[in-house]
């Protein structure tokens, strides 16, 4: 099943005075702990400590194992790669915790960056987005960008695998997608099986592969004073072709209109406002490969979790609820094939 | 198990899910997750009961004259996915009446392969394959995503 729920991990939280002190220093005790956000491979709690100190604590989920979100460990091993590197306003890793007797669950503490998160498809968000979009965190949203894909892979050897040359690392990732969807499938899929053909007919070859954060969108990001403060949720960090980050951030997932990439930048804009900073040409077929790369992936991890419910390995109604958007997530993919 | 007709499952459905009440939760930030989600399924039960087994049947009956003719296409490219498409073809044709969604789950299987077969033939993709499949899977889609909230 999928471990502790937010009320137990809070609970359990507020208790966790000592094993802090012990594995943080100073006075671990916790003044407060609420509940930030349950996403599908964590649920984030913002802990307070007595002696002034801020924390995020993100509790791992089980309930999305084998979708290909990555470990923990990877995660932590990511953020320590890239919270030293300026330009990327990233949280500091501060603790990783593989055991699951402190919690219930394994978990990971960060340190916690200004600024708030927004939620881009509500109305609010969207509005917000439009308005800070049009001053400096517009810009900004490219630059960290640009600085994330100038991150020197060495700095990540060891934490990430090498990526393959070429045609390689697209054809490695459509062939995971493919086994993945083979795997959980519960009937035919038509829509995806023809989407992974046109994908395998159509590999991107990469000629400079970058660290890829592999989810820069808005809703990961915080904000403050009209300013990117925070890039978070770095487990599907990897390395890889650059243009997926592009592609993803230009999704029609995750804008509302068609004028603005992720509400904020002019969709027009993003591609040549990227070249500029990085030098970087961007090969419009592989935005093509990888914008519906992505939505099959999405489609992919649905049919995971509707299959994990299905079987009674998750008890999480979420997933039960958003198997229900299986259809329209098919639609999206056959919306993008009849594009290309 | 005492069966419950269809007339009143919808009844008892709509009466546990009055859309001001559900509104209101979906709107309040300070509602779970897991109850929201537990009303979104409710909501989608209640438009699958009252859409019924057969709500795929008038998609099945518009596509399988179109699908028919896939075994033909495929026949010289690939000839035993030409056979396979047909058999599956002929399953739906026959449950078309007795058993709307086996028959349609038939109808997806032969478009699955079908389409596999075409990105394996450049010809089959040249002759129209694609799009011709792809306006029954789109039609089926469609259907579904009417259904669902």
């Amino acid at each position: 099943m999928s471990g502790p729920s937010a009320p137990q991990l809070r609970t359990r939280a507020l208790e966790l005075g000592p094993y802090l002190s012990a594995r943080l220093g100073g006075d671990g005790s916790v003044a407060d702990a609420r509940l930030a956000g349950e996403g599908m491979s964590d649920t984030t709690l913002l802990v307070d400590l007595r002696d002034g100190r801020e924390l995020v604590l993100r509790a791992h989920s089980t309930t999305v194992a084998g979708t290909g979100v990555e470990s923990p460990e990877r995660h932590f091993a990511v953020l320590r790669a890239v919270h030293p590197v300026a330009g990327v306003p990233s949280p500091e890793p501060l603790l990783l915790e593989s055991d699951p007797a402190p919690l219930g669950a394994p978990f990971m503490i960060i340190g916690r960056l200004p600024g708030r998160a927004v939620v881009p498809w509500s109305r609010e968000g969207c509005a917000f987005l439009r308005s800070t979009g049009a001053g400096p965190a517009g810009r900004e949203l490219l630059a960290i960008l640009a600085s994330i894909h100038a991150v020197d892979p060495a700095a990540l050897a060891g934490a990430l695998d090498p990526p393959p040359a070429g045609t390689a690392a697209a054809a490695q990732a459509v062939a995971r997608l493919r086994a993945a969807i083979e795997r959980d499938r519960d009937g035919p899929e038509p829509a995806l099986t023809d989407a992974l053909g046109w994908l395998e007919a159509h590999l991107p070859a990469c000629a400079q592969p970058a660290l890829v954060h592999g989810d820069y969108r808005a809703g990961n990001l915080l904000f403050d004073g009209g300013h990117i403060t925070g890039v978070l949720d770095w487990e599907f960090a990897h390395l890889g072709d650059p243009a997926r980050d592009i592609a993803w951030l230009m999704a029609a997932s995750n804008r509302v209109g068609d004028e603005l990439a992720c509400d904020m930048v002019p969709m027009g804009e993003v591609v040549e406002r990227y070249e500029g900073l990085t030098g970087r040409a961007v090969d419009p077929a592989a935005l093509t490969f990888w914008d519906l790369f992505m939505l099959v992936e999405n489609a992919a991890l649905w049919v995971r979790t509707t299959a994990s419910w299905r079987r009674g390995e998750v008890d999480d109604v979420r997933i039960a609820r958003w198997s229900y958007t299986l259809p329209r997530t098919r639609r999206l993919v056959l919306d993008a094939l009849e594009r290309t | 198990m005492t069966e419950v007709p269809a007339a009143l499952a919808i009844a008892l459905v709509h009466d546990g899910l009055r859309e001001d009440v559900l509104g209101a939760v979906e709107h309040d930030r300070h509602a779970s997750s897991a109850l929201k989600a537990a009303l979104g399924i409710l909501r989608n039960v209640a438009s699958e009961l009252q859409a019924g087994e057969a709500w795929c049947a008038p998609v099945l009956a518009a596509a399988l004259p179109d699908a028919l003719r896939w075994p033909e296409a495929l026949r010289a490219a690939a000839p035993h996915a030409a056979a396979q498409v047909e058999r599956s073809l002929a399953q739906a044709s026959g449950l078309v009446e007795t058993d709307p969604p086996a028959a349609r789950t038939h109808l997806l299987h032969a478009a699955e392969r079908a389409l596999a077969e075409a990105w394996r033939h450049e010809e089959l993709r040249a002759q129209g394959l694609l799009t011709e499949v792809r306006r029954v899977v789109r039609a089926d889609l469609d259907a579904q995503v009417a259904r669902m909230r």
